[in-house]
Order: structure tokens, then C-alpha cells, then sequence
């Protein structure tokens, strides 16, 4: 008798759990899962607005993904992606390491430099990719003025569409907006550094610099590695900033954007979906290289 | 400590000082000329060399974009939308979570794993699918379809925080309601969910958060400019024709201010989630 | 249970009682990319009184970008929900038609309805489907774009008006004056904004340069081209620094730095001071703005760039009450929604020039230029729409900002314009 009231309890409680988790399941799934696969198999056929909602769209094989690499934008589309995710990776995470350095010791309003250190994070994309747009007006903007009142520049540059400064602005509004994920990460790291450490290291004499070297920075090694993998995933992807900041004008076009300009603005929705793949088979290659360097840290 | 040690010492202070306020300047400055361009009259706002601060402040930017440029929907709509989604993605997480954490059902180990997994697939990669299986489904357009998406991306990590908190109850309290005759469904909302304040604040506020913050599903789903929620409206008020950088900016105010407010007022909650998530990371 | 019984049929009773009252009206869902929020309330102004006079129907008015109608529209189609009437540009109906979107036997009956006769010829002409034959959309407003001049300085350095490519580059050279901030035009340099096209065409079709032949064959490759491209990128060289576009073309014309710009007859308003964000600079700068909107090319060709746009009756609508609401647009309601921005909105149909022309911003010019800004809609030529036919090709260069691209490239240097021409041909063939 007890035991098959024990079985019972514990079927009601399997179930109980599916119910618990379904819901979430089918909307993960649905919005998340089965259109990862749909991409792949809007990539091999040509999808355009005509046919959008009719499964009877051509298949193509590899023909979306020829006409990409092909295409006059694909190749400046992969430099600059590539350009721009390591470099906004790198400096985003060189700033959050400074800024968790500087928070790391105890401070009056210690609480609320870091609250504001987490500004540019949390607020809207649209709004602060809009107010660096008029900060670097070359006509109005402080940007203009500081340079050319310090006679940095004899002319005002149009940064946001110029190559070579666009690219820097954009890695700049990376760092700038991104590096407090990065500080929090590593402060938490770093408030777990035993203070034996550091004293082990003042009985061998050693200074400030010395001790960066050689206890912190060995200590972070595993979050700064899992950091670079995460930021770098993540701005391969991204779109927003971009976008807003220079629409892709002036060699910053990546791939992102470039997929979003197949899709959206030619409605070639094949061509799209086959840069995306590009986009994710190029960042998987990465990584899976990465982790298994990785896992050697 | 000799004396070249102290100068170090008070170098190092200084040094550190100025760096931090190097920092703050370089954050701040943004947000401070939002501000104050936004209440610049037309001749101050492109005055050259640039006014620092303004000798007359001007209001009518804000009036302007609330009311003759739709702000007012807009403001609406994004406030559906964030204050929707964060509240189904609780109700769905809570539960979720605690299946996860609590619970035994086959095919859990599997879940756990893979709950994660779903951040392989950034946005770019899925709008097009989405695109097409919403407007099959007649979902483009439509501010519920766009708090699905929404659902979709922040459920996961939602799951795996509060799941983690869930599992630092202490499992005997649970079973004291469980002997008391409560179901298991009762054990949750009158024993765990109330010791789980701080997490559930903390995913209830992230979650709002980067719905209200979030422009690339809306761009791509939205077309009905009654539908629009701010990132929209303020990159429309941008690029339409007869705009100016006062509107823009008083715009970029409206968006940014109240989540600076509420991050503010609920730092300590939302400081755990930007770790755990950083799904708009 | 029971409860929940009852609730069911109460919900459903609910429901069919609204189906029914629902079934009275007929819907007309309108896309109108005049989405700017003071149009909007004009539109439903006429709505509402359109609806007073047509109890039975409802309409729907719907803002959207115009950028967003292609994709906008697919998605409506994929979900079974188009739109009954959609007002967009000239370049979206030919390919509309190709993909069997609108609804040419509507289109055509609502314009004979009205009096095809009561149409200019040059708007019909650019409307024809490619399909049928027969008119494809309805034509509503359009604009003829030019070189917006200050004649008082011409005037004073004795230089005759822009309306040719020598005079042009002429007028350019001898305005141009960095050091004082001074610039001889402003004409499109920005490889993302359509803009840059925009300005090239007349350029380009000045000097015979039609991108496509009469069989829709790609002719981008052409000494022709070449030479267009060349003298662009040169006249590009007396322009503000940076990538241009429309903002900057209206901005440094009306603080007076600039001698000349290309715009559409849409900045009538901001040169006359009657917007209140632009502040111009210029005293009385209306009354001393020419407009040049024909260019000669070097072989003597004249042409002139413009846009049409259009209301489409889409496939699978309410079609009478559609044809209805077009009409009413076009007719009791015509002076209003051309009043919306009388400078960018000139008629296309000849009864209503003279009211139109009553609006406060025409008083303000010379009425020279008022008669060209009017005279415009049977100049317009455009690439890819050549004696009555149509080559849908021409919005998928315009999607790819063909011409924007290579303008940039030239004027960076890295390529010629020998390349450029080139690099169209084999990018245009790309796009097939």
C-alpha cells in the first residue's frame, strides 16, 4: 500500500513539473529553437517578399550562400566584424579591469561611483547612440569644438562618416557602453582574492605593479578568459549600436547589419539568412577553438 | 613607512582619484548634455562654441515631442510591453524554476543544460525565421507578439537565477508545509515565493528593463506607428523630416530617465541579474 | 463546470453579436506613409468626413514609413490581411504589379470615373502596368526636383542660372569659398542615403544616360557614364566636406553657405521661414531663391528628376468602397490633403492647380519659380520608366544604394570613374 502511494507522489510531482515547464518550454522553442532550424532552411531556398508565407519557395542549395561570399560588401563586411569585435572585446574588458581596480578598496560613496559607473550600461541603446551622434556633429558638436579650438584639427571631421574614424568611434562606444559588465564580472573575482595572497606577496617585497602581475592578474585569468568569450560572442551579434550610430556607412558595415540590409532593405530574405549563417559558423569555429584553449587556463 | 613610500602612497591616492573621476566625467557627460540640450532654445542648442549651460532653459522640447510628436503613445506602449513581459516572465520563471530546482521529472538534467544554450542564437540570427513564422501567424505588428519575443529571450536566464535562489531555501521549511497538509502548489506561493523576494525583484526589474531598453525586434516587427514603443519613436523622430536635436534630445530624457531612476532606487537587485544575464550584452 | 458553461456561451454570444455589427460596415484599411503626426489628424479629418458621407464604411487610417511598405506589405499578404488602398512612391508599383499586389482594373476604373482627361498625361504615363496595360495605381501628388539658387548672387557675380552642366560647375567654382564657410553647392555624397541617387539621375539622364534600354536590357557601362560619374565627383569637390545629403543641403543653404543645392519643391516651407526649427538666416531668402529644375547636359538632352506617388488598390480588397475612398482623396478632399506640404505635393490633376496655387507659401516666391514648381509633373523622367514601359529592376538598385556606393568610391579614390561604371553594370546584372 505505501509504496504505490510513493510512486504516485512521485508521478504527481513529474507531472506537476511538466506543467510548471511547459509553458516556458513552448514559447523558448517556438521562438527560439524551431527558428534557429527554420534559418537554416530559409538559407538553401529563396525566400523573398513574394513568397513569405508560402512553403513553396525554390530550394537553392548553396546558391544564397555563393551570391554572399560573392557579393562586393561580404568581404569588408567580415574585416570589419572581425576588426570590431575583438577590438571593442579588448578594450571593454582593459576598461571594466581598470575600473574594478579602482573600485576595489573601500571608499566613501564607493556605492554610488559604482551605481554610476553602470550607467552607460543599463541605459537605452537608442538614446545614447543619439547623443554621440550630436556630441560628434562636425558642425556643432563638443567633439568638433575641443579638437578644433585645441588646434588638434584644422577642419572639422565628420567622424561618424569617415572610414578609419568611424570604426574607432564605434570600438570607443563599445568600450564605453559595454565595459561595466566586464568591471562587474571582475570585481566579483577580485573580492574573492584571498588577502593572504597579497600578503605573501608584501613579505617578498613585492610593489603595486609587481602584485598585478603576479597575484591578481593570475587569479582573473579565468574570468578575464570566459569574459573575452562572452563579449566577443555578443558583439559579433550585434546590431543595434551600429546601426544607430553610423547605419553601417564609412567601413563599419558588419555582417549584422549587412544581414538586416539583405532581409529588410532588399527583402531577400535567403541572402539574409545565409549571412547569418556566415555569421554564426564563423563565431562557432571561434569558440570552439577558444574553449578548448580554454579549458587550459 | 620611510618617506619615498609615502609619496608613493599619496601618488598612488591621487592617481587613483583622478582616474576615478576621469571615469565619471567621461560617463556622465553624455547624459549631462542630454539633459541640457534638451531645454537649449533653437540659437543656444547649435551655438558655436557650444554653451555649457544654458542662459534660458526651454520646456517646450518636452511638450513638442509628448504631445505633438506621439511621445505619449509611444511612452505607452513601451510601458505595456515592459511592464507585461516582466510580469508573465515571473510567473512563467517562478515556476519554471522551481520545477528546476525542487522537483523531479525526466529530462531535467537535459533542460538544465540546454536552457542556456538558447543564447547561441543571437537576435540577427532569428529575426528573419521569426519574421516569417510571425507573420504567418498574423503576430507581426502587434505589441503581444513582440512581448512573446521578448519572453522568449529573458525566460531562460530567468529560469536559471531564480532557480539557483530557489535551492538556498532551506528545503526543511518546505517540508514543514508540505507535512502541514499544503499542496505543493501552496508550498510555492506561500512558502518560497516570499522568501524569494530579493531574486524575483531582481529578475522582475531586469526583465523590464530590457524590454523597455530593446530596439532591434521592435524595428523589424512594428510597422503601425501607433504601435511604436520609444527606441522606435526616437529613431523615427530622428530621421523625419523636420526635426531637431532638442526634440531628439528631450526624446533620449524620456526613454533613459525612468530606468536610471529605477535602476537607482533598485541597484542592489538589478547588479545580480546584469552578472547573470547580460543577455543585451 | 457549469460556470464555466455559461461563461462560454455568454463569450460566445458576445462574439457572434459583434461579427454581426461588424458585418455592417465596410472596412477600408489605408496606408498613408504622409505619417508625420500632423498629416495624420488631416487624414482622419477627411476620414471622419468621408464617413459622414458614406455611413456604411469605415476607414482605417494607418501611418507608415515609407521604407517599411515592401516589408510591411509582405508580411500583411503572408498573414492574409492586406491593406485596401496604400499610398507610396512611384518605384514600388511596378514591382506591386509584378507580384500581382494591386488591382489595375480598380485603379483604371476610379481614374476613368474621375475623367482620365482631368489627369495630367506626364503622371498617367508613369503609372501604366506593366502587367495589364492599364493603369496600375492612381496617381495623387508629386514633385520635380531642381537646383534651388540664390539668384541675388548670381545676380551680383553676373552668372546666368544653373541649367546647364557648364554653368553649373561655373556657378560652383566661383562660390566657392571655404575659408568664409561658403560652399558652391551642396549635391549628394552619402553612399547611404538614397538622396545621392536622387541628385545623379538628372545628371545622368541629361546626358542620355538611362541605366536601362527600352527591352530592359542594362546599359550602366557607357562612355556616357563615365562621363557623368566624372563630372559629379568633380562638382562633388565644391561642396561642404563630409557625406551630404538632404540635411545638409537645406541647412547650409538657409544660413546662406551655400550658393546652390538640389532639393525637392518640399523645402518651399523652410526657405520661406515658415518653420519655426529653421531659422534662416538670409533676409527675404524666398525672394531671392531661383529654382533650375531642368538640366542640360553637354550633348544638349534636358531632363529633369521627380517623383510620383501613387495610391494602390490592392488585390482581394473592398474594392468599391476602396475606389470610393480614392476618389474622395482626389477630389472633395484634394485641396487639403495637397495643402499638407503645398510645396512638396503638386497636383496631378489639372482642375485643382489654381487653388492650390492660393497657398500663403506660393505668395512668397517668384512667381517663376512658383510656374516651374507647378509645371513639373510632365517633366519627370526616371530610370527604368521609358515610353510607357517599366523596368522593376530600377527599386532593386535603389535598395542597394548602387549609385550612392560608387559615388563614394570614386570620391575616395578608390577607383576611377571608368571602374565605376564598370562595377554598376556588373552589380546591376547581380541583382537579376
Amino acid at each position: 500500500m505505501p509504496k504505490d502511494k510513493l510512486l504516485t507522489l512521485k508521478q504527481r510531482e513529474a507531472r506537476l513539473a511538466y506543467w510548471f515547464v511547459i509553458p516556458t518550454f513552448i514559447i523558448v522553442f517556438g521562438l527560439v529553437i524551431y527558428p534557429a532550424l527554420f534559418n537554416i532552411w530559409i538559407s538553401f531556398h529563396e525566400v523573398t517578399l513574394g513568397n513569405l508565407g508560402e512553403s513553396g519557395a525554390p530550394f537553392v542549395g548553396l546558391n544564397n550562400y555563393i551570391r554572399v561570399a560573392k557579393d562586393f560588401l561580404f568581404r569588408d563586411a567580415l574585416r570589419a566584424t572581425i576588426i570590431y569585435s575583438f577590438s571593442g572585446s579588448i578594450f571593454s574588458i582593459a576598461l571594466g579591469l581598470s575600473a574594478s581596480l579602482l573600485l576595489n578598496r573601500k571608499f566613501k560613496g564607493r556605492g554610488l561611483v559604482r551605481a554610476i559607473f553602470l550607467f552607460s550600461y543599463i541605459a537605452p541603446v537608442v538614446s545614447v547612440a543619439f547623443i554621440w551622434k550630436w556630441l560628434l556633429n562636425p558642425v556643432n558638436g563638443v567633439v568638433s569644438w575641443a579638437m578644433m579650438s585645441s588646434n588638434i584639427w584644422s577642419k572639422p571631421i565628420a567622424m561618424l562618416s569617415q572610414r578609419g574614424w568611424a570604426m574607432l568611434i564605434v570600438i570607443l562606444f563599445q568600450g564605453w557602453r559595454y565595459f561595466p559588465f566586464a568591471m562587474l564580472m571582475i570585481l566579483a573575482q577580485l573580492q574573492a582574492i584571498p588577502d593572504e595572497l597579497y600578503e605573501a606577496a608584501d613579505i617578498d617585497g613585492a610593489g603595486v605593479i609587481k602584485k598585478f602581475f603576479y597575484v591578481t592578474l593570475p587569479e582573473l585569468r579565468y574570468v578575464l578568459g570566459t569574459l573575452f568569450l562572452l563579449r566577443l560572442m555578443w558583439t559579433f551579434n550585434k546590431f543595434d549600436d551600429i546601426y544607430l550610430l553610423t547605419s553601417g556607412s564609412a567601413g563599419t558595415k558588419v555582417l549584422p547589419v549587412l544581414t538586416y540590409e539583405f532581409s529588410f532593405g532588399m527583402n531577400h530574405f535567403g541572402l539574409g539568412s545565409a549571412t547569418s549563417m556566415f555569421l554564426f559558423m564563423i563565431l562557432g569555429v571561434f569558440m570552439i577553438f577558444y574553449i578548448k584553449y580554454a579549458l587550459d587556463w | 613607512m620611510n618617506k619615498i613610500a609615502k609619496n608613493q602612497h599619496i601618488f598612488g591616492k591621487i592617481g587613483i582619484i583622478a582616474s576615478i573621476f576621469m571615469f565619471l566625467l567621461v560617463i556622465l557627460f553624455p547624459f549631462y548634455w542630454m539633459f541640457i540640450s534638451s531645454m537649449k532654445g533653437f540659437s543656444e542648442l547649435f551655438a558655436y562654441p557650444p554653451k555649457f549651460w544654458p542662459e534660458t532653459f526651454h520646456f517646450k522640447a518636452y511638450w513638442r515631442v509628448l504631445f505633438e510628436e506621439g511621445f505619449i503613445l509611444y511612452l505607452r506602449n513601451s510601458f505595456y510591453v515592459a511592464f507585461l513581459t516582466s510580469i508573465l516572465n515571473l510567473m512563467l520563471a517562478c515556476f519554471g524554476a522551481y520545477a528546476i530546482a525542487r522537483l523531479r521529472f525526466k529530462g531535467k538534467a537535459l533542460l538544465m543544460r540546454s536552457i542556456l544554450l538558447v543564447y547561441m542564437f543571437p537576435g540577427i540570427l532569428l529575426i528573419i525565421p521569426l519574421f516569417a513564422l510571425l507573420a504567418n501567424l498574423g503576430f507581426v505588428d502587434n505589441l503581444n507578439g513582440l512581448i512573446l519575443t521578448y519572453l522568449a529571450q529573458t525566460l531562460p536566464v530567468s529560469m536559471y537565477m531564480l532557480a539557483a535562489y530557489f535551492r538556498t531555501v532551506p528545503a526543511e521549511i518546505e517540508e514543514a508545509g508540505l507535512v502541514d497538509g499544503c499542496n505543493r502548489f501552496e508550498v510555492i506561493t506561500r512558502i518560497t515565493l516570499p522568501l524569494s523576494v530579493p531574486a524575483m525583484a531582481s529578475v522582475g526589474i531586469y526583465t523590464f528593463m530590457i524590454a523597455w531598453n530593446e530596439f532591434l525586434y521592435a524595428l523589424v516587427f512594428l510597422y503601425d506607428s501607433n504601435k511604436f514603443t520609444m527606441p522606435l519613436g526616437l529613431v523615427r523622430l530622428y530621421s523625419s523630416y523636420h526635426t531637431s536635436w532638442d526634440l531628439v534630445m528631450a526624446a533620449s530624457v524620456i526613454i533613459t530617465l525612468p530606468i536610471i531612476v529605477l535602476f537607482l532606487s533598485f541597484e542592489k537587485y538589478l547588479e545580480k541579474g546584469l552578472v547573470a544575464g547580460g543577455v543585451k550584452g | 463546470m457549469k460556470k464555466s458553461i455559461i461563461l462560454l456561451l455568454i463569450l460566445m454570444m458576445v462574439f457572434t453579436i459583434s461579427i454581426f455589427s461588424f458585418a455592417q460596415k465596410t472596412v477600408v484599411e489605408f496606408w498613408t506613409t504622409d505619417n508625420e503626426k500632423s498629416r495624420v489628424d488631416v487624414q482622419e479629418e477627411l476620414a471622419q468626413k468621408f464617413m459622414q458621407l458614406n455611413p456604411e464604411i469605415e476607414v482605417k487610417v494607418i501611418p507608415v514609413d515609407e521604407p517599411d511598405i515592401p516589408t510591411k506589405l509582405a508580411t500583411a499578404k503572408a498573414a492574409g490581411r492586406l491593406p485596401d488602398v496604400g499610398r507610396f512612391g512611384l518605384e514600388y508599383v511596378a514591382g506591386f504589379a509584378l507580384d500581382e499586389l494591386l488591382d489595375a482594373k480598380a485603379a483604371t476604373t476610379a481614374i476613368a470615373d474621375m475623367g482620365y482627361t482631368s489627369f495630367f498625361k506626364g503622371a498617367l504615363d508613369l503609372v501604366l502596368s506593366p502587367v495589364d496595360g492599364t493603369w496600375a495605381a492612381v496617381p495623387i501628388d508629386g514633385w520635380v526636383q531642381g537646383i534651388w539658387y540664390r539668384k541675388d548672387l548670381f545676380e551680383e557675380k553676373g552668372l546666368d542660372a544653373p541649367t546647364s552642366w557648364d554653368k553649373i560647375m561655373g556657378a560652383a567654382k566661383a562660390f566657392y569659398e571655404p575659408s568664409k564657410a561658403m560652399y558652391g553647392i551642396v549635391i549628394g555624397t552619402d553612399p547611404g542615403q538614397v538622396y545621392t541617387q536622387q541628385v545623379f539621375e538628372p545628371f545622368a539622364l541629361s546626358n542620355g544616360v538611362t541605366a536601362f534600354d527600352k527591352d530592359g536590357n542594362i546599359v550602366m557601362n557607357t562612355p556616357q557614364m563615365v562621363e557623368t560619374l566624372d563630372y559629379y565627383t568633380k562638382l562633388a569637390a565644391y561642396g561642404p566636406p563630409g557625406a551630404t545629403y538632404w540635411r545638409e543641403a537645406r541647412q547650409y543653404y538657409i544660413v546662406g553657405q551655400a550658393a546652390m543645392m538640389f532639393y525637392s519643391p518640399y523645402i518651399m516651407d523652410d526657405i520661406a521661414g515658415l518653420v519655426e526649427d529653421y531659422k534662416v538666416t538670409v533676409t527675404d531668402l524666398a525672394k531671392n531663391t531661383g529654382f533650375a529644375p531642368i538640366i542640360e547636359g553637354p550633348s544638349g538632352i534636358k531632363a529633369s528628376y521627380g517623383q510620383l506617388v501613387t495610391l494602390g488598390i490592392f488585390k482581394g480588397a473592398n474594392t468599391d468602397a476602396a475606389i470610393k475612398w480614392v476618389q474622395y482623396l482626389l477630389g472633395p478632399g484634394y485641396v487639403d490633403i495637397l495643402y499638407m506640404s503645398p510645396g512638396g505635393k503638386v497636383p496631378v490633376r489639372k482642375g485643382v492647380v489654381s487653388e492650390w496655387l492660393k497657398h500663403k507659401v506660393f505668395s512668397l516666391y517668384d512667381p517663376k519659380v512658383v510656374a516651374d514648381v507647378a509645371g513639373g509633373m510632365d517633366l519627370i523622367q526616371r530610370w527604368g520608366f521609358m515610353d510607357g514601359k517599366i523596368v522593376p529592376l530600377v527599386s532593386d538598385v535603389y535598395g542597394r544604394k548602387l549609385i550612392p556606393i560608387v559615388v563614394e568610391k570614386i570620391l575616395t579614390g578608390d577607383i576611377s570613374p571608368e571602374q565605376g561604371a564598370a562595377w554598376l553594370q556588373e552589380q546591376t546584372e547581380a541583382l537579376q
